[in-house]
């Protein structure tokens, strides 16, 4: 028998602002016209929305103010939170809520911004006064973020043989994807020697293997399969959704490096889908940190477990190869949106509407976020 | 900008006092025996209240390391760059701590046997800290 869930909901509207490395406008107006943008895609009105979903950190307006924007009378749903690695998470969220009946036409948004003066380093996550794990790892000088993952990327390449190569071949592919979106911050084409000459932030980890902040805002509708079909876009089916984390709240304390909590968001996606990794035709892989494709490849089934690094090394993940991954660039190249950018690339594909960037074959996809603590994924399809 | 120092509390107590007098403690559960790092109020194995600090070998392995290249932690940017090391502990399956190692980060690899040192900061804080092991019975 079909999962209940599946295929009950569908993406019907995308919003994708400019991204850049400054300041632009504020996160707040950013948001506004991102949802007037995914809105008037779909062909509502603001008033057809009674659902809304966002993270609320890092300067993002939250679902309270997003209601007041559009000059909504109130909503029956809005909800938000870490569950799903925050983009796909959020669109999760949404399909949710929708095939449940708390809203008919839900609209989950992620915003981010460049630190503006007085913001404090955005990297380093430590408080002025320590308390709880935090006691046992600052003290060490241990307290920025890319480090937690530079340990975990240092035990993948010992254990498994990553190399330097591999993964300057997923970089590069994405410099050369990039080249054919505008919205990309870092859309010029890159070589294998420029990659390896890039210096380390936190050995083993380049500062290519890192995206960047940026000024940017993405927002997805999500409404029910029966009015999806009434409106102005190709429907993009929600086959299955799925989040899941491991049984540490801590990522330098995580009770298994070789263990993400992919592996755990894993369990349930495909089966809830009724398809299989093998029926996927791309991948909107989550890359914040590139080397996070290695686990979210291997975990989610796409290659078996310690492979991850030989397929990129091939080439798999090329516009022409078998199994492209990330036609818009990546956050990698786009910028760091927290993966609502592939939740919209995805969209636009799946529609046949990503232009230069449209992959041959592009039925079938399967969208992550997160990957190391965190972890969410949503299977779609046209 | 100083480094910053651990904020000794009733749920870590145990530990600092334990590095204060050069002795690497780690909490474990009073009920199922369950090592708990960093310490909490309640085993999340049995959910008992009854954890206290003990003891340990004072002997890990590398589980991985990273070697820190930028700026951004409070009183470490003039040492850079520096190792940071995942510890694993003999005592239980992936109980890990976190510190510095006194050795060459080129010659740091995954699995190399090491012991505790102390760092004595203040005469509240001690650190524990890790070396290569040199074999000789501690």
């Amino acid at each position: 028998m079909s999962h209940p869930f599946r295929d009950r909901t569908a993406i019907v509207g995308v919003g994708h602002s400019p991204c850049s490395k400054t300041p632009t406008i504020s996160p707040y107006l950013n948001t506004v016209r991102t949802l007037k943008q995914a809105i008037a895609d779909a062909g509502l009105e603001p008033s057809d929305i009674d659902g809304v979903c966002a993270l609320a950190t890092g300067g993002e307006p939250s679902p309270l103010d997003m209601v007041q924007a559009l000059g909504l009378p109130g909503v029956t749903w809005y909800g938000g939170g870490l569950g799903g690695g925050v983009g796909p998470g959020l669109v999760a969220n949404a399909a949710m809520a929708v095939a449940s009946g708390l809203c008919t036409t839900a609209i989950a948004y992620r915003t981010m911004a460049v630190p503006r003066p007085g913001d404090g380093t955005y990297n380093f996550f430590g408080p002025a006064k320590l308390g709880g794990a935090a006691n046992f790892i600052q003290p060490y000088g241990h307290g920025v973020f890319m480090q937690y993952f530079a340990a975990w990327y240092q035990r993948k390449r010992k254990v498994f043989g990553v190399t330097d190569e591999q993964m300057g071949a997923y970089v590069t592919a994405m410099r050369d994807n990039a080249t054919r979106n505008p919205h990309a911050v870092l859309g010029k084409p890159m070589t294998m020697d420029e990659y390896l000459a890039c210096p380390y932030v936190a050995e083993p980890l380049r500062r290519f293997d890192c995206d960047m902040p940026v000024d940017v805002s993405g927002a997805v509708i999500v409404t029910t399969a029966e009015r999806a079909r009434d409106l102005r876009q190709k429907p993009v089916y929600i086959s299955s959704v799925s989040t899941g984390t491991g049984p540490r709240p801590h990522m330098a304390f995580w009770h298994d490096y070789d263990q993400s909590a992919a592996h755990f968001a894993a369990k349930t996606i495909w089966k809830n889908a009724g398809m299989g990794p093998e029926d996927m035709d791309f991948g909107m892989i989550y890359d914040g940190f590139a080397p996070l494709v290695l686990y979210n490849l291997e975990e989610y089934g796409f290659v078996p477990k310690g492979e991850a690094g030989r397929f990129l090394g091939d080439g798999g993940h090329l516009r022409d190869g078998a199994f492209p991954l990330n036609p818009h660039g990546g956050n990698n190249s786009e910028g760091r949106s927290h993966a609502i950018g592939h939740m919209v690339e995805a969209t636009q594909q799946l529609r046949g509407q990503a232009g230069a960037r449209q992959l041959k074959k592009a039925n079938t996809t399967f969208v992550n976020g997160g990957a190391i603590m965190l972890a969410g994924a949503v299977v779609l399809h046209n | 900008m100083d480094r910053p120092l651990p904020v000794i509390d009733d749920i870590n107590r145990d530990c600092w006092e334990g590095a204060r007098n050069n002795r690497l403690v780690i909490y474990r559960c009073g009920e199922c025996r369950y090592w708990i790092h960093p310490p909490l109020e309640a085993c999340p194995q049995c959910q008992s209240e009854r954890v206290a600090g003990e003891e340990v070998s004072g002997k890990g392995a590398v589980y991985s390391w990273s070697v820190m290249y930028s700026k951004g932690n409070p009183g470490f940017d003039h040492k850079l760059p520096y190792a940071t090391v995942i510890v694993e502990l003999p005592e239980q399956e992936h109980l890990f701590t976190i510190g510095n190692i006194d050795c060459d980060p080129k010659d740091i690899e995954i699995g190399m046997p090491l012991e505790v040192t102390f760092e004595k900061i203040n005469d509240e804080v001690t650190l524990p800290q890790w070396r290569p092991a040199t074999g000789a019975a501690r």
